[in-house]
């Protein structure tokens, strides 16, 4: 016999709630609704039985004995799971680090402080008149994000959907997939960001466009109520980490109609990290990946990350120099060369727990299968206890 | 003897190389990253299709990227868009061989500079790569 459940997709940082489960014989069978990347998370086969007991006990002894660890990654987790990371911190007196100041340097932080307007994706869906993909691939690592919120569907007050109520364009170095899905692509020479927004706000003051295109697009920010920037790590490449610019930017558009932005993140939790080390009062102090390349980090405890495949070799390299704990579903690179795995349950799929969206709004994540594989939680509560 | 072996080697090229995320690869991803399915989707550059031509590389050659980073041997693959001079990969251990960290800014740049040339091996297999640190 088959049920069916409805279940939240930490597969991305969508976290689409409307993933259709069947379940038969205590294993996934089909998954409806979800994209290529979800489909595959869900239908991922379990890992086999291990000496957990032991595993942790090695964790703790591990860090015990490291004069100055360090816990990286956490992006991949549920809030629950951070939480626990930063207590874990908070009782090394270590340092502790995920990915969303490397990829986006301080654009996290002055979103969560509201610095930059943001506004949610259901704002988006009921009235973006227009959104921005600047250095975002949705069609690559958010799939369902123009289906679901920013390009085709109908809105309160969007009615007439993306064909006549909603302009998209991509500003990108490269027509990406997500370029080919938008009306519009503005191709942009690498670092040649800041000089685009000059000119766009130059045009909508009043000065002659360089290009028909460049006029097109700042017709249509005129013509606009509401709009959003979907910011990737590309334009904040392409800024140089130039906040100020940023925000001089998204205030000079805010004169013309209420302009928001949203950070395109990876991880399906970052956001959660973001605010959980906000809430904790905590700051990331130093940097993981200098510390690394120091010498300065002497254990590392890694959580739902595979900094092999995320970091330059010259870093990477330096992770066989120290002793790593890799928490992690998944068999990765940085699996294969750690000193120790505790292999995890996915979040809504084989463990609870809670995550948040890339606009913080916060999704529970119900298991949809019982297996025996312990969560990401669980076993970092067990190492907090056991410190 | 290297002398000789410098000089029938395959000339080299200067590209861009930007790291790109790609769905398929991805979703390969989310069940483990060692398998030969991620790693065929991994170790792979697409190239703009001019820039094959000039360079002599057909769809599915191998080729090597290297540059002050490292070196690796991928497969090249023909780009359905038009990106001349600027080779594509996605993020993982392939990639991360030829990518940079800024010091000053603690970021990893998405765009490094290297040079390509086609041939030289075969591509390593992901747990070998591990090894080979």
């Amino acid at each position: 016999m088959s049920t069916q459940v409805t279940a939240t997709c930490p597969g991305c940082s969508c976290l689409c709630d409307d993933i259709e489960v069947v379940i038969e014989e205590s294993e996934i069978r089909e998954v409806g609704n979800a994209c290529r990347k979800g489909a595959s998370l869900f239908l991922n086969p379990d890992h086999p039985a291990y000496d957990l007991d032991a595993a942790i006990d090695e964790a703790i002894e591990i860090l015990k004995n490291a004069k100055s660890p360090a816990i990286f990654g956490l992006d991949n987790t549920t809030i629950e799971a951070q939480r626990i990371a930063i207590k874990i911190s908070e009782k090394l007196g270590c340092m502790i680090e995920d990915y969303s100041s490397i990829r986006y340097g301080d654009l996290l932080n002055f979103v969560v402080s509201s610095r930059i307007k943001t506004c949610t994706l259901d704002d988006v869906r009921d009235r973006a008149d227009i959104s921005i993909f600047w250095g975002s691939d949705a069609m690559s690592s958010q799939p369902r994000h123009l289906s679901r919120f920013s390009y085709f569907p109908r809105g309160e007050h969007k009615q007439k959907g993306w064909e006549f109520d909603r302009y998209a364009i991509s500003i990108d170095i490269y027509r990406s997939p997500t370029a080919k899905v938008c009306r519009e692509f503005l191709k942009v020479s690498p670092g040649q960001d800041p000089a685009l927004m000059d000119e766009i706000l130059g045009i909508l003051s009043g000065k002659p466009p360089g290009s028909k295109e460049l006029l097109k697009f700042s017709n249509e920010i005129k013509k606009a109520d509401f709009g959003v920037i979907f910011a990737g790590s590309g334009l904040i490449h392409g800024l140089n980490r130039d906040m100020d610019k940023l925000i001089w930017f998204m205030e000079g558009l805010n004169e013309y109609g209420e302009f928001y932005l949203i950070p395109m993140v990876k991880g399906y939790n970052m956001r959660g990290f973001v605010e959980m080390m906000k809430r904790a009062q905590r700051q990331i102090e130093g940097s993981f990946l200098r510390a690394l390349l120091d010498g300065g980090i002497d254990a590392a405890l890694i959580v739902g990350a595979d900094p092999m495949s995320d970091l330059p070799y010259s870093l990477s390299k330096k992770l066989l120099d120290i002793q790593t704990i890799v928490i992690d579903p998944r068999d990765t690179p940085t699996t294969e060369i750690a000193d120790l795995v505790i292999h995890t349950g996915i979040a809504g799929v084989d463990n609870g727990g809670s995550a948040m969206r890339m606009d913080g709004v916060e999704f529970e994540l119900v298991p949809c299968i019982k297996r025996d594989t312990p969560s990401d939680e669980a076993v970092l509560t067990r190492i907090l206890e056991g410190l | 003897m290297a002398g000789i072996s410098r000089l029938i080697q395959a000339p080299e090229y200067e590209i861009k190389i930007l790291i790109i995320s790609d769905i398929f690869q991805s979703a390969e991803s989310c069940r483990g990253r060692i398998s030969r399915e991620y790693q065929d989707l991994s170790a792979v550059v697409y190239l703009d299709k001019e820039d094959m031509k000039a360079w002599s590389i057909k769809d599915g050659m191998n080729v090597t990227l290297f540059n002050e980073n490292g070196k690796i041997v991928v497969t090249g693959r023909s780009s359905k868009e038009e990106h001349r001079g600027i080779g594509l990969m996605p993020p993982s251990i392939y990639s991360m061989r030829l990518a940079s960290f800024d010091e000053t800014s603690g970021a990893i740049p998405l765009m490094v500079d290297a040079r390509i040339r086609r041939g030289d091996g075969e591509v390593t297999g992901i747990r070998e790569l591990c090894k080979k640190i």
